[in-house]
């Protein structure tokens, strides 16, 4: 009887505990989904193995399931969310044994994580700092850039300080990448201004934002330099080449007064030989 | 020379009030704590009756239990005549220090003054029992953890960690608990002498109290108990000057300017040793990415981005409430590049391979983390997130975690 209720207490204890996992690591309530976000939580930890077979059975029929939920609730960005976070995990899975299969997975988990990234659009965002630091890997460019600066809105996600001033530096970085020069600029005062705000101008962060303002910089002079160059050249070109726009108009101009004039000499022609 | 005789008079005066102060504190005997060092310091920890807490955090300490608190004893060490009579008043500075208990068996009143609880003894004859000693417990309000919301605030500001749950102290420190004693005595005349003297919670103590209040207790109602060991008072000590190429943080950044340290910074210094040197060796000897492309060796330093954390400040960035950070063993390292960037990747995967090369140097566990999980196995041989000949796990890595080994939990 006291085994029988320590057992109970047990599994009591071990299903609460379980509960927690995913709003412990993405601080969402996962609400009618916590039990599957739960279970996939579990995996994305490393607690259950990915290599096992029980894996692949847990996270596709997750995925049915999922399938199945956002086509319902289709414009809920957190399904996306645990939707892709399945499939990530799945690809993983995959990756080791089946090469199809690894890229739907693949291809699927961008797909849920964009859907995600645009649906989560409202002036409160639903998605947690965490939940985007954990989308942006591997997203094509322009995700990546929105999701770390939903990531910054959220007011980052990282467990000391540091953190939260390396992700400005990785948000003026994308953009820099990106060649987005005006808002990588923007990024970097908005950076240099909550370092004022908050009196962080005498602590180490400031070398951060120096550090980013150093590489954004060099990169607009490389800019520059490439466009003049290129500017140089194409003056160039058209210095070598003799038929350049004035000559062709003058040449048009010429042609067509000479066809105006045999035409008329022949209109000429052609009345005085009818008298 | 001539000596202008208000200045004379006035430095006289000045002379014989400070040894008057002087006097004081000979003539009041203060026990607030069964620690010497704590003694010494008219200082004091606060340990719940019900409680055995176990103290000595560092690994090699000789772990025990932390005597109960005993009640402060303010005795007054001189001889009174008969026809003086003794008034004690304890002054608490502010009311979120809560009460005292008297334990004396004199009678006396509180009464609020602005901020201020003060408590005065009634006017003690001679025939009182043993009116020369004020005996009395302090009666804090109970620590409850907070329940932080962190993210963005009213007007889009960041939210910050505030200096912990009840910022008693005007220095965001806390609990920074004072009693201001005063023995006032009184002839038949009515004229005074007063004597003062001061228990309060130093720094050291203030620490300890932390360790103490989140001993037993759960972060938002869930998970494990707190059970770390209380420091000793010889366990804290100054922060140490840091590696010369290590940037960054200092090994704290509580407010307290103190820490444990139980070999985080030798811990931080054997691995900044190793990265450096590494990154020498990579110039000729460089790493290959997946694909057998020969990769550029970094030039970045490390950055320290956590060492030692007070239990308050633990509570505002961590989930761990039991975390190795707590106890001085651990520290987080940052690489300084763009996070996200293949540079940092490099870098992350430059330091993780010196410091498996180098295991021997070592006594310590080291992980790569992203966003507060340790990288899985497979993100070690993976590369898709991004792909880019270079295995997830450094690509995602935001910092490297690295603990001594502990023998004792």
């Amino acid at each position: 009887m006291k085994l029988l209720f320590t057992l109970t207490l047990l599994l009591i204890t071990m299903s609460c505990w379980a509960e927690d996992e995913f709003v412990n690591t993405f601080e969402i309530d996962a609400g009618h989904v916590t039990k599957i976000a739960d279970l996939i939580s579990r995996y994305y930890l490393g607690e259950l193995k990915l290599d096992s077979s029980s894996a692949q059975k847990e996270l596709n029929n997750a995925a049915q399931q999922l399938d199945k939920m956002t086509k319902n609730f289709s414009e809920d960005p957190l399904l996306y969310f645990i939707k892709g976070l399945n499939y990530g995990l799945l690809s993983a899975h995959y990756k080791l044994s089946d090469d199809k299969r690894f890229y739907r997975s693949l291809n699927n988990k961008i797909e849920a994580y964009k859907k995600a990234i645009q649906l989560d659009n409202k002036k409160h965002l639903l998605l947690s700092a965490t939940a985007y630091a954990t989308m942006k890997y591997g997203l094509p460019e322009k995700y990546k850039i929105k999701a770390t600066q939903k990531e910054l809105k959220q007011g980052g996600s990282g467990d000391n300080e540091s953190q939260y001033w390396y992700l400005h530096w990785n948000n003026i970085n994308n953009l820099q990448k990106a060649g987005r020069y005006p808002e990588a600029q923007q990024a970097l005062k908005n950076m240099q201004q909550e370092l004022a705000d908050e009196g962080l101008n005498s602590s180490p962060y400031t070398t951060i934002s120096t550090q980013a303002k150093t590489n954004l910089n060099k990169a607009i002079k490389k800019q520059n330099k490439a466009l003049e160059k290129s500017a140089s050249k194409a003056a160039k070109t058209s210095a070598n080449n003799p038929l350049d726009t004035n000559s062709l108009i003058i040449m048009i101009i010429a042609i067509t007064s000479f066809l105006a004039f045999i035409g008329t000499v022949f209109y000429e022609f052609k009345i005085k030989k009818r008298k | 020379m001539y000596l202008n005789p208000k200045i004379f008079f006035i430095v006289l005066f000045t002379f014989c009030s400070w040894q008057n102060v002087l006097a004081a504190d000979n003539v009041l005997r203060v026990i607030s704590s069964a620690d010497p060092q704590s003694r010494a310091a008219h200082s004091f920890i606060i340990v719940p009756n019900e409680k055995f807490i176990p103290s000595g955090i560092k690994n090699n300490s000789a772990h025990k239990m932390l005597a109960l608190q005993i009640p402060f004893i303010v005795e007054l060490e001189k001889k009174l005549a008969n026809n003086i009579n003794i008034q004690w008043q304890v002054n608490i500075p502010s009311r979120l220090y809560g009460r005292i208990k008297i334990l004396s068996k004199f009678s006396g009143s509180f009464k609020k003054q602005a901020e201020k609880i003060i408590w005065q003894s009634d006017l003690l004859k001679k025939d009182i029992y043993d009116r020369q000693k004020l005996v009395f417990r302090p009666k804090p309000p109970p620590h409850k953890p907070s329940i932080y919301k962190k993210g963005r605030g009213p007007k889009n500001k960041r939210r910050q960690y505030g200096g912990g749950t009840r910022q008693l102290n005007d220095q965001l420190f806390n609990p920074h608990l004072k009693y201001q004693i005063t023995a006032t005595l009184f002839n038949n005349k009515g004229l005074k002498e007063v004597y003062n003297t001061v228990i309060e919670m130093d720094k050291k103590d203030m620490i300890r109290q932390e360790y103490i209040n989140h001993y037993e207790i759960k972060r938002y109602g869930r998970g494990n108990n707190g059970h770390l060991s209380v420091p000793l008072r010889d366990e804290i000590s100054e922060i140490p000057k840091m590696h010369s190429k290590l940037t960054g943080n200092p090994l704290t950044e509580s407010k307290y300017k103190l820490l444990v340290d139980d070999g985080m910074h030798e811990l931080a210094n054997t691995i900044t040793d190793i990265y450096e040197k590494s990154k020498k060796q990579r110039k000729n000897k460089p790493l290959y990415d997946l694909n057998g492309k020969a990769l550029p060796a970094p030039n970045c330093k490390l950055w320290l981005s956590g060492g030692w954390r007070n239990p308050e400040r633990n509570e505002w960035y961590s989930n761990a409430l039991n975390g190795m950070h707590q106890r001085g063993g651990a520290v987080d390292i940052i690489v300084t590049e763009p996070p996200g960037d293949i540079k940092s990747a490099i870098a992350y995967w430059v330091l993780w391979q010196a410091l498996e090369d180098n295991k021997h140097r070592l006594n310590a566990f080291w992980q790569l983390e992203t966003h507060g999980r340790p990288m899985r196995t497979d993100e070690f041989k993976n590369d898709f997130e991004p792909k880019n000949g270079i295995p997830d796990a450094f690509d995602k890595a935001d910092h490297l975690h690295a603990n001594i080994k502990y023998t004792v939990k």
